[in-house]
């Protein structure tokens, strides 16, 4: 059974759809990352889910019960916003200590569960500062253990990261990964980083049109995305437009351009078809000797090199028409010595050559 | 030459700020302390021993505190309405209730009141059947500065209420607060100051008000006269002294409210956004 089940649901405003019969279930206990762009209607969803705003159709159910109609505070969900929203007037301890007050727990447990809380999180000594007094990861972790004390169905994050700097966020996400991993909380985080989502993520979807386009593991959805607009959006470096000139079995061969390259694919595809075809980085190694000839092996000219990140993006002439962007460490690459327009062979892992339909 | 050029524009646009605020300063200096100059210790205490100005301080600061009262129990609800709600007409019902009174003249506000309230007015005909006269009443002073006093507290309440992040109210929410208990716990401690702010304003606007008590209330010495209407009867009779003793208190406690505004509740704000 899923742990959140959204059906059918749909949002406007005015004239503007936001929401499309999006359905989606997430499992219990995953961390389940929605990705999209800004005004894709992630925050209209955030909202809904927690009953913040109301959807126009369709049902969120919760362990297999309906809680459309249940009030915010009666669905039982934890929420971190993206500011974190901590009370400015109350203390740590205060903060932490607010949704059990309202719940009338006694004074005892309250501490109690307080203390070990704040124990858990790292926040021993910070209980009576206010929230202007606390660094961004201390905020961070207190509005995580605001929103878990009430011990929730699960939890939604909203972009909680994005504030801070590169260092305390690499902290905080594994340190989240391991609140997940620990408590079995099923997480519902919201962002629009790619980056964050394949490090956090143990399913994700991508929202847009007011629909999920596509859902499942960072590997199946990063490699395989069923979509254009998917492919384009996880910057898929190489796309290239195909046709299908022989097909065996699983077996294809197709024509791009001047090249001809060789893959398989579960795809109902028929000679003549044509494909986008997308082929990741990874899957294209480079030497600057003779490789033996096979399946998927070319030569070229570097065209290009450019730093990115820690890598350095190579681009390879393979025809007058095709270039193929190749990654490798910048270490490699002053092993390798690679020069702007130095000869190169290339070859493709055909397992890494994923295939989209032109419809 | 050029490096030159550019410095002297520099110094000569420094130096001509400098000369007009320092006209401008010296001017309003002239003009506020002026009263100081033009009464004597003894004139002004004699003033004060008066009975007629005696009872305008009492009727202008008890008018302006119950003003000031009935204006805050409805302008936060009311400001409240109009910072959380979405509805038809808002904007219309924003220009009512406070754009049009701020940018309406006293006068004419005493005018509106005088109409609605006179006997054969809406307002004043419904009352008459229960004998309640409202106009050159003590309660037509209140009335009035309730009046010209409402749109400026709404305005401020309804800003501080704006200022609280609105995640803070979902977050209570999703933690199983109610509406009622987000506004006592978290929206209104938040906003306290602003609502404090306000209702100092709207307090300062009401102990100066002049235009539509004059109007509404009259001027009379033992119920309706309030110290700024004495300051222009008085003056109009050629009795500076007493209109510069009344002048002299209004400014002075008009100084008091202005410098806890600036003062007191820009440290407290500045400590609760930090």
């Amino acid at each position: 059974m899923h742990k959140l089940q959204l059906t059918d649901i749909s949002k406007t405003f005015g004239s503007q759809i936001v929401l499309c019969n999006l359905s989606l279930g997430i499992f219990p206990d995953e961390l389940f990352v929605i990705l999209g762009s800004s005004g894709c209607g992630k925050t209209t969803l955030l909202l809904g889910i927690l009953g913040l705003q109301k959807f126009d159709s369709g049902r969120v159910a919760i362990d297999g019960i309906d809680v459309t109609s249940l009030s915010p505070g009666e669905r039982n969900i934890g929420y971190v916003p993206q500011n974190y929203a901590l009370f400015p007037n109350c203390t740590v301890f205060e903060n932490i200590a607010f949704g059990l007050r309202l719940r009338k727990v006694s004074k005892n447990i309250i501490q109690t569960k307080v203390r070990h809380i704040i124990d858990d999180f790292g926040l021993q000594g910070f209980e009576c500062h206010f929230p202007y007094q606390l660094s961004g990861g201390q905020m961070q972790r207190v509005a995580l253990a605001r929103a878990l004390i009430i011990e929730p169905s699960l939890l939604l994050l909203d972009e909680p990261v994005s504030a801070l700097d590169i260092e305390t966020r690499q902290k905080i996400k594994a340190e989240l990964k391991n609140i997940q991993k620990k408590l079995h909380i099923t997480m519902v985080y919201i962002t629009h980083d790619q980056q964050e989502t394949l490090e956090l993520a143990d399913r994700f979807g991508i929202l847009n049109n007011g629909k999920i386009e596509q859902f499942g593991s960072p590997d199946e959805v990063f490699y395989k995305p069923k979509t254009l607009f998917v492919a384009c959006f996880l910057n898929t470096e190489n796309m290239l437009k195909g046709k299908i000139l022989h097909k065996f079995g699983q077996k294809l061969t197709i024509q791009i351009n001047d090249i001809v390259l060789k893959t398989y694919t579960s795809l109902e595809l028929s000679e003549g078809d044509l494909v986008t075809v997308c082929i990741r980085p990874g899957a294209i190694h480079l030497s600057k000797h003779r490789i033996q000839p096979g399946k998927n092996v070319f030569t070229g000219t570097i065209e290009s090199i450019h730093p990115v990140g820690r890598d350095l993006e190579i681009k390879v002439l393979v025809t007058p028409n095709e270039v193929l962007k190749t990654r490798i460490s910048r270490i490699v690459a002053k092993e390798l010595d690679f020069a702007h327009g130095m000869p190169v062979n290339l070859s493709i892992d055909e397992a890494f050559v994923h295939l989209i339909p032109v419809k | 030459m050029g490096k030159l050029y550019l410095k002297a524009v520099n110094k000569t646009f420094e130096g001509t700020n400098y000369f007009f605020s320092f006209v401008l300063i010296a001017f309003m200096f002239l003009i506020i302390g002026s009263l100081f100059f033009t009464t004597t210790p003894s004139a002004f205490l004699q003033q004060m021993s008066s009975r007629v100005v005696l009872v305008s301080v009492a009727v202008t600061f008890g008018s302006s505190f119950i003003a000031s009262l009935i204006v805050f129990v409805f302008s936060v609800p009311t400001a409240y309405v109009l910072s959380r709600k979405t509805f038809w007409g808002k904007r219309i019902l924003e220009t009512v209730v406070v754009d049009l009174p701020l940018s309406f003249p006293p006068g004419v506000d005493g005018l509106i009141l005088l109409l609605l309230l006179s006997r054969t007015g809406i307002l004043g005909e419904f009352l008459g059947h229960f004998h309640i006269y409202v106009p050159y009443t003590f309660a037509a002073v209140v009335l009035a500065k309730l009046f010209v006093s409402i749109p400026f507290m709404i305005s401020f309440v309804r800003e501080a209420f704006d200022r609280v992040d609105r995640n803070i109210e979902n977050v209570a929410y999703t933690l199983g607060a109610s509406p009622f208990q987000i506004f006592y716990k978290l929206t209104f401690p938040l906003s306290v100051w602003g609502v404090l702010k306000g209702l100092v304003m709207a307090l300062s606007k009401s102990l100066g008000e002049i235009g539509a008590t004059l109007i509404l209330a009259g001027g009379i010495t033992s119920s309706t006269g309030t110290m700024s209407v004495l300051i222009y009867f008085a003056t109009q009779k050629g009795e500076m002294d007493k209109a510069i003793a009344l002048a002299i208190i209004l400014e002075f406690l008009t100084f008091i409210l202005l410098t806890i505004i600036k003062f007191f509740f820009k440290e407290t704000t500045h400590k609760i956004h930090a």
